[in-house]
C-alpha cells in the first residue's frame, strides 16, 4: 500500500530509470482504486506519450479536460499526443487552448473564430467586464466547439453579471453534455441547495467528489475552506501489483524503498511539481546528493521545462529518448515484456534455489514456479457487454451494475497476486487502455477474439488472464453454438469453453470461466456481484492472532475428525450405483437420496437440509424446468411411476439452505436461455445463494454403473478437485482436462460423449468461489495456466456417413446389444437404432463436428476401427415428453466397449 | 404505562465485553429504577450476546437493541444469518446493522469516492433488511451522524426515496429510522419544529438566527423527512442522545442536568409520537474507555452525576397529567360518510356532547374517546394506542344501535 505522495516519487523514479513500463504499470494500480484522480489520469498520460500510446494518451487528456477545462498542462499534452497520433487539428486546438488560458497568445488566425471569441471573453472576464465576456462566450458557443471551456466561461461571466439563472440554465445545458466536469455539478448543486432540493443538491455535491476526489477543481472554485469538504477524501492509498525494479529501487535511494517508505525522503516529483497539485503534500525539495537525488533533480528540471515549454512537453516527449525497452533481469522477468527466460540451461545452484521455492509455494498454497506454467500475474476479468446491458436494463440501472462490477474488480485487486479488470468489449472507453477497438457484441466469436487481443495486451504488462467472469446471459454475452458431436436430438452445443481458451482448441481450456446468466433483473445480478466482492474482500484480509488459533484448531480438528462440509447427493434410482461412486468424493454414499422413493411431494429430511455442496444426478428435459428420477424396474418394483418429478424451481427455498455448490448432470440443466429463477432450476439455484452451479446446457451422457464416463466422471473429478482447495472454477477446467487425460488412456481418443461433456458443461457463477471457507489470510490454491497448449486431443467422430443397416450387425452382436440394454435400461431394448462407424480424421463433410472445426487429429491409421449405436427412444409421461438416448461403443468383432446414457 | 414512559431506555457499554450473569444481576436493578424498557447493546458480527443477558432482559420487559457497528460492505445477509436468526429465536426484535454510513470513515476511502454512495449502500442493507423481515426481525435504518460528511437529511431522504424507486414497499412499511439525538451542548428546543420552522437552514449551511438539525430535536427533522418521502411517520429509535458532558468538562454536572430537561420532553407532547426509543448515553464505561467521560454510571452503585435528579424528574414526569384538549370525541371509521353514521353519531353526541370525527390523532387529544365502528373498521390496535397516551376508550358496535 502506498500513498499518494510516495506514487508521485515513484513516477519520477520510474521515468528517470528509463522504466516507463513501471510507471504505467504502477499508475493503472492507482487508478484501479481511484479511477478519476485526473493528476494520475496526467501521469498516465505522459507515461504514454512516452510509450508511444498517443492515441491513448489523447483520449485520456480529453477525458482529464471534460473534468477540468481549466487544466492548462492537459491541454499542453493533448497537443503533443494529438500531434504524435496524426492529428493536427486537434493538436493545434489543444495548444491554443492552453495558450489562450494562459493569457500567454492571442489565437492565430488560422484557428477557429470560437477561441477568438473565447480569448476576450477571458481578457474581458479578467478586466472586470462580465457582460462582454458573457457576450463573446455566447459568440463561442454559437461556433458549437467540442470542449467545454467556453461554456464555463459563459456561465462564470453570467453569474458575475448578477444573471444568475442564466448562469443555473448555461451549467444545466453543459452538464448534459460534459456530466463529468466539476464546475458544472457543483453550480447545479448550489442552485439545487437554493432550491431545497437537499437530497438531489448534495448527491451532486458527492458526485463532483466523486469526479475531482483530490478536489483540485473543488477548491479552485470554491476556497480552501468551503463548506462541502467533507465530502471529499484526505486519505489516498492504494496496493501496488509488482515490485519495484532495482533500477527505480536504485534511482530510489540505495534500493532502501522496499523497506523505508520513500515519502520519508520529502521529495516533489515532476509530477507534482508541474501540475500545480492541490491538497497533497507537495513540499519543497531538499535535493540529496544520491541516485535518488539524481532522480530528482531530472524530475526538478522536467519540472521547470513544463513552465517554460509553452507545449508543456514532459523532456522525454521532447526529445530525450527512454531508449529501447530495457531487457529485464531474470529475476524479475515473470513482469516483464520479455520474459528472457528462454530454455537456456540453469545452473545447479539455482535448480536448487527453485526447487525450494517450489517447495515453499507448495506450503503457501499458491501456484509452483514451474516451466510448464505461465509466470504472469493472473488478471481476472469481468467481461459484459455495455451496449446490451445498457439495451436490457436501461442507463440508471446499468449504472448500478456497472459499480458492482466495479466493486467486484477492486475487492479482486486486494487479493494477492491477482489484477481484476472490467472488461467492455464493445466500449471504446473499456479497451482504450488494451489499445483495442470495439466490437459487434453479439458475435461470440468477436467477442472470444477481443479477450484473446486482451491476453496479449496483458502480456505486456506482465499479465494474463487468469479467470473470466461473464455478466449476462445469452442476449448480452452469447453462448458459442458449437456443432453438436453426437448424433442426438441437439442441433448444436451452447458453450463458454471458447472463451476460455487463447486459441480454437476450445477442448482444453486455459482458464476458468464462469457466467451470471441472469439477464432479466438487475437486482439479482447487483446482489450477487456484491457479495461476490465482499467474499474476495474478506478472504483477504489479514488475520488476528486469536483467529489464527481458532484456524488451526478447527483444521486439526477436522483432519482428526475427517469432518466434511455437508453434503447432499440424489440421484435417479437407476443410476445410484454410478452416482454413489461420484458422491462418494463429497458425502457418504449411502446417505444419498434416490428418486423413487423420493419425489417432490415425499422429499426426504436428507434432502431439504441445508448443504454447501450439492451433487444431482437426475433427468432432465428441454421444455420443462423439472429434474425427474427414473424408476429401477429391479429395485423400485411397487413404483408405479417411471420417471417422478424429483425437483422444481419452488423446492429450492432461500435463507440460508441453498447449496453453495451444485453440480447436475441433469440433460439441460444449465439451459437457462429465455428462462427465469422461476422456471430454470440453475437460475432458482443463483437466486437462492448458491455461489456456483455447474451443469449441462444440452444433453449430457454418464454411465449406468462404474467405470465412470461423461457426466459421471467429470462430476467425480470436479468433486475431487474442490476438495483440494481449487476455486470452483479451476476445479471444472482441472477437471475437463483430466477428463481428456483419462479418456485417452483408456480409449486413446475423445469420442462424442466425452467432447460433448467437455464442451456442453458450464459453470455459473464466479469461476473463483472457494467451495470451503479457508482460514482468512490462507491464499486459495492460484489457478495455474499452462505455458503450452495441448498438441496431441485426439478426436473421433462417429457423424456424418450413412447409417449402417442393423441387418449388417452379427445378429449375436446386435442380441449382445439388445441384452445388455435391457438389463441396464429396460424398454430400451426396442428402441430405434442408428449404426455408425467413428471415422478417422474427420474432413466434415455433410456435417459439422468439432473434429473437423478443430483441424485436430484424428484417430491413428492404426487404431482398431470401432462403430458407435446410438438408440433413442420417446417416453411419453403425462404432459412430458422424455426423449432418452443411449450409445454404445463396440469393437470389431462386436464386443461392447462402451455405454453411455442421456441424463 | 404510557406510550412516552416506554420510550425510555438505556445505551449500555459502549463494548461488547459486560454480557455476564453478574452484568445482568448487577445492572437490571438499576434499569427497573428508571423504569427502562429499552437497553442498545453493542455487539460484533463475530460473536452474539449471550442469550442468558438477552432473556435476562427481555424476561424483565426490557426490550434489546443489538447494534453491530461495521464497515459499510464488510457484512453481507449470508454472514448474518446465523447470527440474526439466533437473536429472532431468543425474542429479539431490533438489531441494527452498521454505524453511521454517511461518514466517510465508515466506508473504504476509494468507495466513498465514488458516484451513487446512498445508491451503494441501498445494495449492501437491502439484502440484509430482506433477511431481517424474512426472520421475523424490524429492518432498521443506521443511525447517521447528525451533520456528517454526507449531511444526514439529504442522506436519508435519499436513502427512503430510493427504497421507494426501487419498489421496496413492503420493507418501508416496516422500517425503523435509527439516529442520535445528543443536545451538542445547544438548547433543548435547538431546531424544534423541524424543515418546516427553520427553511432557510441548507446542508453544510445554518445561517445566522437560523438553527438546524443537530439538537435533541433531531427526531422531529427525521420524522419530517420520513413522512415527506413515505406519506406517514416512521418508527424512531434513538440509540444515543441527551446531554453528554464533554471530555475534560470543569462542570459535567451542568451539561449532565441538562438530561432533567431532556426527560421533561420526552414525556411532553412536543416529543414526536413516531419516536419509540429514546436510550441516554451512556449507561456505564470503563474508567479508561474513550467514553467513559459520558458514562452516568462508574458501577451500578457509584453514580458519575446526579442521576438521582433524573431519576425523579423521570417519575414525576410520567406522573404528570397531559392535558387535554378536548372532553369528548367520537371516533368514527375511515371512508365515505354514511348517513347512518352521521345519524349513530348524533344519538351518541345527544348522549354525550362532544367533537365527532376519523382522525385518531384528534382523538388522542381528548379525554374520553367513543369508537363507533366495529373492530373490523377501527381495529384493537388503534384502541389499544389511545389508552397509551392516556385516553379512557368504549367502543359502540353500530350494529348494536338502531337509529330512531
Amino acid at each position: 500500500m502506498i500513498d499518494r505522495d510516495t506514487l508521485f516519487h515513484i513516477f519520477g523514479a520510474a521515468r528517470a530509470s528509463g522504466r516507463p513500463d513501471f510507471a504505467r504499470s504502477l499508475a493503472a494500480d492507482w487508478l484501479a482504486r481511484w479511477p478519476h484522480d485526473l493528476e494520475v489520469q496526467f501521469v498516465m498520460a505522459q507515461v504514454e506519450v512516452d510509450q508511444g500510446d498517443a492515441k491513448s494518451a489523447a483520449r485520456r487528456l480529453r477525458q482529464v479536460i471534460a473534468t477540468d477545462p481549466e487544466y492548462v498542462e492537459a491541454y499542453d499534452l493533448l497537443g503533443t499526443a494529438a500531434r504524435a497520433s496524426g492529428d493536427p487539428l486537434r493538436a493545434s486546438l489543444a495548444e491554443a487552448c492552453g495558450r489562450v488560458l494562459r493569457k500567454v497568445d492571442t489565437p492565430d488566425a488560422e484557428g477557429p473564430a470560437w477561441l477568438a471569441h473565447l480569448a476576450t471573453a477571458l481578457a474581458s472576464l479578467g478586466s472586470g467586464d462580465p457582460q462582454r465576456a458573457a457576450r463573446e462566450a455566447q459568440d463561442a458557443l454559437l461556433l458549437d466547439p467540442d470542449v467545454p471551456l467556453p461554456s464555463l466561461v459563459l456561465m462564470r461571466a453570467l453569474e458575475a453579471s448578477g444573471e444568475h439563472l442564466a448562469a443555473v440554465a448555461t451549467a444545466r445545458a453543459a452538464h448534459d453534455r460534459w456530466p463529468e466536469c466539476v464546475a458544472f455539478t457543483l453550480s447545479l448543486a448550489e442552485d439545487l441547495i437554493d432550491r431545497n432540493e437537499h437530497a438531489r443538491a448534495v448527491e451532486y455535491l458527492h458526485r463532483a467528489a466523486a469526479n475531482d476526489p483530490t478536489g483540485r477543481v473543488a477548491l479552485r472554485l470554491l476556497g480552501s475552506d468551503h463548506p462541502y469538504r467533507s465530502l471529499w477524501s484526505d486519505s489516498f492509498q492504494a496496493d501496488v501489483s509488482r515490485p519495484i525494479p532495482a533500477e527505480v529501487a536504485a534511482v530510489l535511494g540505495d534500493n532502501r524503498l522496499a523497506g523505508a517508505s520513500p515519502a520519508a525522503h520529502d521529495v516533489p516529483t515532476a509530477a507534482t511539481a508541474g501540475m500545480a497539485t492541490v491538497g497533497t503534500a507537495g513540499s519543497s525539495p531538499p535535493v540529496a546528493e544520491t541516485a535518488f537525488g539524481a532522480a530528482v533533480a531530472f524530475a526538478g528540471s522536467s519540472a521547470a521545462e513544463d513552465e517554460v515549454s509553452p507545449a508543456g512537453m514532459p523532456p522525454d516527449a521532447a526529445g530525450i529518448d527512454d531508449g529501447p525497452e530495457p531487457r529485464p533481469e531474470p529475476w524479475e522477468s515473470f513482469r516483464g515484456p520479455d520474459s528472457g527466460d528462454g530454455k537456456g540451461g540453469e545452473s545447479p545452484e539455482l535448480e536448487k534455489v527453485r526447487a525450494d521455492f517450489n517447495r515453499m509455494a507448495a506450503r503457501l498454497r499458491v501456484a509452483e514456479a514451474s516451466a510448464d506454467f505461465e509466470r504472469r500475474q493472473p488478471a481476472y476479468i469481468v467481461l459484459s457487454s455495455r451496449t446490451r446491458l445498457l439495451q436490457r436494463f436501461g442507463p440508471d440501472r446499468f449504472d448500478r451494475l456497472d459499480e458492482a462490477m466495479a466493486d467486484l474488480v477492486e475487492a479482486v485487486q486486494t487479493r494477492p497476486g491477482w489484477s481484476a479488470y472490467a472488461f467492455f468489449p464493445d466500449d471504446p472507453a473499456s479497451l482504450k487502455s488494451f489499445g483495442l477497438t470495439p466490437i459487434d457484441p453479439g458475435n461470440a466469436w468477436q467477442v472470444k477474439l477481443r479477450l484473446n487481443d486482451l491476453d496479449r495486451a496483458l502480456a505486456k504488462r506482465g499479465e494474463m488472464i487468469g479467470a473470466v467472469l461473464i455478466i449476462g446471459g445469452n442476449r448480452v454475452v452469447p453462448f458459442h453454438t458449437l456443432p453438436n458431436p453426437t448424433d442426438d436430438d441437439d442441433q448444436a452445443v451452447a458453450s463458454d469453453n471458447p472463451y476460455s481458451t487463447s486459441d480454437e482448441n476450445y477442448l482444453a481450456p486455459e482458464w476458468p470461466v464462469g457466467r451470471l446468466p441472469v439477464e432479466d433483473d438487475v437486482d439479482p445480478l447487483v446482489k450477487i456481484l456484491r457479495e461476490a466482492a465482499v467474499q474476495h474482500a474478506w478472504s483477504s484480509r489479514p488475520m488476528g492472532l486469536l483467529e489464527r488459533f481458532r484456524t488451526w484448531l478447527r483444521g486439526g480438528m477436522g483432519r482428526l475428525f475427517g469432518s466434511r462440509p455437508r453434503s447432499l447427493g440424489y440421484s435417479a434410482s437407476i443410476w445410484r450405483k454410478a452416482s454413489m461412486a461420484v458422491f462418494r468424493a463429497i458425502g457418504d454414499p449411502q446417505s444419498m437420496v434416490t428418486s423413487p422413493p423420493a419425489t417432490v411431494g415425499s422429499l426426504p429430511a436428507e434432502a431439504v437440509r441445508p448443504s454447501t455442496l450439492s451433487y444431482y444426478n437426475l433427468h432432465g428435459i428441454e421444455d420443462g424446468p423439472e429434474w425427474f428420477g427414473h424408476r429401477d424396474p429391479l429395485r423400485d418394483t411397487d413404483v408405479d411411476t417411471e420417471f417422478p418429478v424429483a425437483l422444481r424451481p419452488q423446492d429450492i427455498v432461500n435463507g440460508g439452505r441453498a447449496p453453495k455448490i451444485v453440480f447436475s448432470e441433469a440433460c439441460y440443466g444449465a439451459h437457462v436461455e429465455d428462462r427465469t429463477a422461476d422456471d430454470a432450476i440453475a437460475l432458482k439455484f443463483l437466486a437462492s445463494g448458491s455461489q456456483a452451479v455447474v451443469g449441462s446446457t444440452e444433453i449430457s451422457y454418464g454411465s449406468v454403473t462404474p467405470p465412470l464416463i461423461g457426466a459421471d466422471l467429470l462430476g467425480r473429478y470436479f468433486w475431487d478437485q474442490l476438495n483440494l482447495g481449487l476455486p470452483v472454477g479451476e476445479a471444472l477446467r482441472r477437471a475437463k482436462l483430466s477428463l481428456v487425460a483419462e479418456m485417452h488412456r483408456r480409449q486413446g481418443f475423445l469420442d462424442g460423449e466425452d467432447q460433448k461433456t467437455l464442451i456442453s458443461f458450464v459453470l455459473y457463477g464466479d469461476p473463483l468461489y472457494i467451495a470451503f471457507p479457508l482460514p482468512r489470510g490462507t491464499t486459495a490454491k492460484a489457478p495455474a495456466r499452462p505455458a503450452g497448449r495441448p498438441k496431441d486431443i485426439k478426436v473421433a467422430c462417429a457423424l456424418g456417413s450413412p447409417s449402417i443397416p442393423v441387418a449388417e450387425l452379427q445378429p449375436e452382436t446386435y442380441d449382445r446389444v439388445k441384452s445388455i440394454v435391457a438389463q441396464y435400461l429396460p424398454g430400451l431394448e426396442n428402441a430405434s437404432a442408428q449404426i455408425h462407424a467413428q471415422h478417422c480424421g474427420c474432413d466434415g463433410q455433410g456435417h459439422a463436428c468439432p473434429c473437423s472445426q478443430l483441424g485436430l487429429k484424428g484417430l491413428p491409421a492404426e487404431t482398431e476401427q470401432t462403430m458407435v449405436v446410438t438408440l433413442s427412444k420417446q417416453i411419453p409421461d403425462g404432459g412430458r415428453r422424455h426423449v432418452h438416448f443411449a450409445r454404445l461403443t463396440l469393437d470389431s468383432t462386436g464386443k461392447v466397449l462402451k455405454l453411455a446414457v442421456s441424463r | 404505562m404510557s406510550l412516552s414512559s416506554r420510550r425510555l431506555g438505556f445505551h449500555y457499554f459502549p463494548d461488547d465485553r459486560h454480557y455476564g450473569a453478574t452484568d445482568l444481576a448487577a445492572w437490571l436493578p438499576v434499569l427497573k429504577d428508571f423504569s427502562a424498557s429499552w437497553l442498545v447493546v453493542r455487539a460484533s458480527a463475530s460473536r452474539s450476546v449471550p442469550e442468558t443477558f438477552l432473556r435476562g432482559l427481555l424476561d424483565e420487559g426490557i426490550q434489546p437493541v443489538i447494534h453491530l457497528p461495521a464497515q459499510i460492505g464488510r457484512l453481507s445477509s449470508t454472514e448474518l444469518e446465523p447470527l440474526l436468526s439466533a437473536y429472532a429465536a431468543w425474542g429479539v426484535h431490533h438489531v441494527v446493522v452498521f454505524d453511521r454510513p454517511n461518514l466517510r470513515s465508515t466506508w473504504d476511502a476509494s468507495e466513498w469516492s465514488r458516484v451513487g454512495l446512498v445508491e451503494r449502500f441501498l445494495d449492501r442493507i437491502v439484502p440484509l433488511w430482506s433477511l431481517q423481515i424474512d426472520l421475523g426481525l424490524t429492518p432498521s435504518m443506521p443511525p447517521l451522524e447528525p451533520g456528517g460528511d454526507y449531511w444526514d437529511t439529504a442522506f436519508l431522504e435519499a436513502a427512503l426515496k430510493g427504497l421507494a424507486r426501487r419498489g421496496q414497499e413492503t420493507m418501508l412499511d416496516k422500517l425503523s429510522l435509527c439516529c442520535y439525538a445528543w443536545t451538542f451542548g445547544r438548547a433543548l428546543d435547538w431546531g424544534a419544529g423541524g424543515p418546516a420552522a427553520w427553511p432557510e437552514s441548507h446542508p453544510y449551511h445554518t445561517p445566522e438566527g437560523s438553527q438546524d438539525q443537530r439538537g435533541l430535536r433531531l427526531p422531529e427533522w427525521y420524522a419530517s423527512i420520513g413522512e415527506a418521502a413515505c406519506g406517514r411517520a416512521l418508527p424512531l429509535l434513538v440509540i444515543g442522545g441527551g446531554a453528554v458532558p464533554p471530555p475534560g468538562s470543569e462542570e459535567p454536572s451542568v451539561a449532565f442536568e441538562q438530561n432533567a430537561g431532556v426527560a421533561r420532553w420526552l414525556f411532553s407532547d412536543e416529543a414526536p409520537e413516531s419516536l419509540k426509543v429514546f436510550a441516554f448515553f451512556l449507561l456505564s464505561a470503563g474508567a479508561t474507555d474513550p467514553e467513559a467521560h459520558a458514562a452516568w454510571f462508574a458501577a451500578p452503585d457509584t453514580p458519575n452525576h446526579n442521576t438521582d435528579l433524573i431519576r425523579r424528574t423521570l417519575v414525576a414526569s410520567s406522573k404528570r397529567p397531559r392535558a387535554k384538549s378536548l372532553g369528548h370525541y367520537i371516533l368514527l371509521p375511515p371512508g365515505p360518510p354514511d348517513p347512518r353514521m352521521w345519524g349513530l353519531a348524533a344519538k351518541v353526541v345527544a348522549r354525550n356532547p362532544g367533537a365527532v370525527g376519523f382522525s385518531k390523532e384528534e382523538a388522542r387529544h381528548a379525554g374520553r374517546v367513543t369508537v363507533l365502528a366495529p373492530p373490523q373498521a377501527i381495529g384493537n390496535d388503534v384502541t389499544a394506542e389511545l389508552h397509551e397516551a392516556g385516553v379512557q376508550v368504549e367502543r359502540i358496535d353500530p350494529a348494536d344501535l338502531e337509529l330512531d
